[in-house]
């Protein structure tokens, strides 16, 4: 009987952990909600307070020794050391005693997203700034406080060209601060351009003239002038001519999806014609077109600059801007920024003084493959002695069309254009028009969906 | 057993609350319980939860909306103007799809293989070690290896192929060589289970009956179909029906091989669901079609013990 008693005592117990186990997991979910309503609440009245006690100490003082800050990215590649290394270097020369730890995440949306839940954020985090509108929605970055602004100093914003800072702005609320900007980059083949008798392409686009004769010359010396994929590589030629041809993928809102004009079917045909006509076969994901580029079998490649640090290691390698095949230019690019996830008055002041340090010697991330954002660093006539691949592209950031800031609208675009792209590459699909007419109806109930979900 | 049973209430047949309790054997509870314990906390309760966001429109970062809106996201999976509608069914053909590639091999593969590894041969345990390894991997791995394998600008396979002068195909981004290369990958990396079930079953069967068999004139083929195949029966029902249900699952695979393409042609239910709820941040509908989906199976399961169940011994 005692026996028995003791048996049930342990069940008990057993049932007992396991439900305050199951209900610390749902307990998860309850505490998520309390941390991020309330602390908006208390944080606007935190910064309403801190100002003055803040512009009184004015900027990056000894007041913020001890502060570790820690930082995610999505640079898992060579890029993602480059950073670490800056990382380190600024804890060991900055005067205030402020630590920073580089973090490198793949799939960092989903990292930030679990880690939001669990109540687990680093300090910050670089994003990409498509990202920002719906990782601010969705409570996992904190506005930056007009103290932690005050650092940056008045003048910030004429530092950077408006469509990168602009884009750093949400909801009234500044979220994100330019790191860098991505640009499509052509990459051609020294060799093969001489071989042709073809002069190489300077760092202004070349026209459609020019880019065309250069094709048809180099397949005329028996090349693959240039290889043209699907997936990443066809959807970004495609959104740089929509623009090129005076189209856009949305209305400037971000409220309207508009991928169905006259310059959009003309950019995919044209898309279509270069594959059509110059390009060796090629598709599918993981990039095989800069394979083929790099391998020596195409003279031309444009893809994004990430692939510089590796390309540039070939000695045949040459860089380019994007050509200029419509009225105006333009390119497609993105942005790294810098945001925070923490409302930590303390943890962002270290924060800024970081991202502050980091933004003013950018000239080194452009090692890394990316053009910096900040004007007095892309336009000082050392970026072309650091790193020569990234002054040929830096002029284009001006052109880059970066979309509205709008929650999840990245997605609800590409998800459906992306397919007709592909489709019409692949030479699945030969109604242009009707393509793109079926997928800006389901962009746009998409986008109609999102903006009942996230207000607006 | 029964005895115990019956015997023990009358050795206590003492009148009293307490009493009660051992009229009731605690024992088999506490066999289950351990089990019991991860079943609740692992499958039961996030199913429960499951049904429950799936009446939802649920973003688990934003509790400040989170709309009750009932049967609608179920009612969306059956309504041609629904966002999910076309990429739902379009993922469920694909899975159906799959499921015809994949199922007859990995299950008549593993039992010719386990047949095979049944045989009296040196080195059979090392041959069984190998068949099985593969098993033990991450499906990361296994997808990765064989991405490098198939993947068309300088693979394993195009690379040969090229030297013998034959065509080289893009495995990865044209149909149907991406199902083929998926379930190459799959079979490589799931048929050591199938086979070590199949096995273990084999050395069940007494070598009575062979003999017997042999005695009456039945050849190794008659008595693979007479023999084995009939004592085999429950195990075979069990092993297609595991074998449907990892296969419906399919995610990893297409996922790192393939990112769903060639136009979304590999895209599975499970991968959609991935973009519904993770990456559009639509809990609610990605647990609806996760029901939905679970339904079927479970239908499919006990069509299968039905019709393949039937006359079983055990």
């Amino acid at each position: 009987m005692k026996a028995q008693n003791r048996w049930i005592f342990l069940i008990a117990t057993l049932l007992l952990v396991i439900l305050i186990a199951a209900c610390g997991g749902s307990g998860e979910e309850t505490a998520v909600s309390e941390p991020d309503t309330s602390p908006t609440t208390q944080d606007t009245e935190e910064v309403n307070e801190n100002p003055e006690e803040v512009d009184a100490v004015g900027q990056c003082t000894d007041a913020l020794s001890g502060q570790v800050v820690e930082m995610w990215s999505p640079l898992t590649g060579p890029d993602g050391d480059e950073m670490s290394g800056l990382a380190v270097r600024f804890s060991e020369e900055n005067p205030y005693g402020i630590t920073v730890n580089h973090v490198a995440q793949p799939e960092y949306v989903q990292k930030l997203n679990t880690a939001a839940a669990a109540d687990q954020l680093p300090t910050m985090t670089v994003v990409r700034v498509i990202n920002v509108a719906e990782l601010a929605e969705r409570n996992v970055l904190s506005p930056m406080s007009a103290a932690t602004l005050a650092v940056f100093g008045d003048g910030i914003a004429s530092e950077f060209p408006a469509n990168v800072w602009d884009a750093g702005q949400y909801a009234g609320e500044r979220y994100s601060f330019p790191l860098d900007m991505h640009p499509l980059v052509m990459y051609y083949n020294k060799d093969l351009f001489a071989q042709a008798g073809l002069e190489e392409p300077g760092t202004t686009p070349m026209t459609r003239e020019e880019f065309e004769q250069a094709l048809q010359a180099l397949a005329d010396s028996g090349v693959e002038p240039i290889a043209i994929g699907t997936a990443f590589q066809g959807a970004t030629l495609f959104q740089s001519f929509i623009q090129q041809f005076g189209g856009s993928l949305t209305d400037e809102a971000g409220t309207q999806a508009t991928f169905d004009s006259e310059a959009a079917a003309e950019a995919l045909a044209y898309v279509n014609s270069l594959k059509q006509q110059y390009s060796p076969e090629i598709s599918g994901g993981g990039d095989p077109e800069v394979n083929v580029f790099k391998q020596g079998n195409a003279a031309i490649v444009i893809h994004g600059p990430w692939h510089i640090s590796d390309i540039q290691k070939l000695p045949f390698a040459g860089f380019a801007p994007l050509p200029q095949v419509g009225e105006q230019y333009a390119v497609w690019g993105g942005s790294h920024q810098l945001a925070l996830t923490t409302d930590d008055p303390e943890q962002q002041l270290a924060a800024a003084c970081w991202i502050s340090w980091l933004s003013e010697n950018s000239i080194d991330w452009a090692k890394a493959g990316q053009v910096p954002a900040r004007n007095s660093v892309r336009l000082s006539p050392e970026l072309a002695e650091v790193a020569a691949p990234i002054a040929a592209v830096a002029p284009t950031t001006d052109s880059v069309v970066i979309l509205p800031q709008v929650a999840e609208l990245e997605g609800a675009l590409w998800g459906q254009f992306g397919p007709v792209v592909d489709a019409v590459l692949m030479g699945e699909m030969s109604d242009v028009e009707a393509g793109l007419a079926d997928a800006v109806g389901k962009s746009q109930q998409i986008i109609d969906e999102n903006k009942e979900r996230y207000g607006g | 057993m029964t005895e115990i049973a019956k015997s023990q209430p009358e050795d206590s047949r003492i009148p009293g609350a307490v009493q009660r309790w051992q009229r009731f054997n605690m024992t088999p509870y506490l066999f289950i319980l351990p089990h019991l314990i991860f079943f609740s906390a692992f499958l039961a309760w996030p199913f429960a939860y499951g049904l429950y966001i799936s009446l939802f429109e649920f973003d688990f970062l934003r509790p400040e909306y989170r709309p009750f809106v009932g049967l609608e996201n179920y009612l969306n999976l059956f309504n041609r103007g629904s966002i999910q509608f076309d990429d739902f069914w379009r993922a469920m053909g694909n899975t159906g799809e799959f499921l015809l590639w994949s199922v007859p091999p990995l299950v008549i593969l593993a039992l010719l293989l386990a047949v095979l590894l049944n045989g009296r041969f040196r080195g059979r345990t090392i041959f069984r070690t190998i068949y099985f390894a593969p098993y033990a991997l991450s499906v990361t791995v296994a997808a990765v290896l064989w991405w490098w394998i198939f993947q068309s600008q300088g693979g394993l396979i195009n690379h040969y192929l090229e030297q013998l002068g034959w065509p080289t195909p893009n495995w990865l981004s044209s149909m149907p060589e991406a199902w083929i290369a998926i379930t190459i990958a799959t079979i490589w990396w799931t048929i050591g289970f199938n086979t070590v079930i199949f096995l273990a079953a084999l050395q069940e069967i007494p070598s009575s009956l062979y003999e017997a068999a042999a005695i009456d004139g039945a050849g190794p083929s008659q008595q693979f179909w007479y023999v084995t195949i009939p004592m085999l029966r429950p195990v075979l029902v069990f092993v297609i029906t595991i074998t449907l249900i990892a296969s419906a699952n399919l995610f990893g695979q297409p996922f790192l091989m393939t990112g769903g393409g060639p136009l979304q042609q590999t895209e599975t239910v499970i991968y959609r669901i991935y973009i519904e709820g993770i990456l559009r941040n639509q809990m609610g509908s990605a647990s609806a079609m996760s029901i939905f989906m679970a339904a079927i199976l479970i239908t499919l399961t006990a069509l299968n013990f039905k019709l393949f169940g039937q006359n079983t011994q055990r």
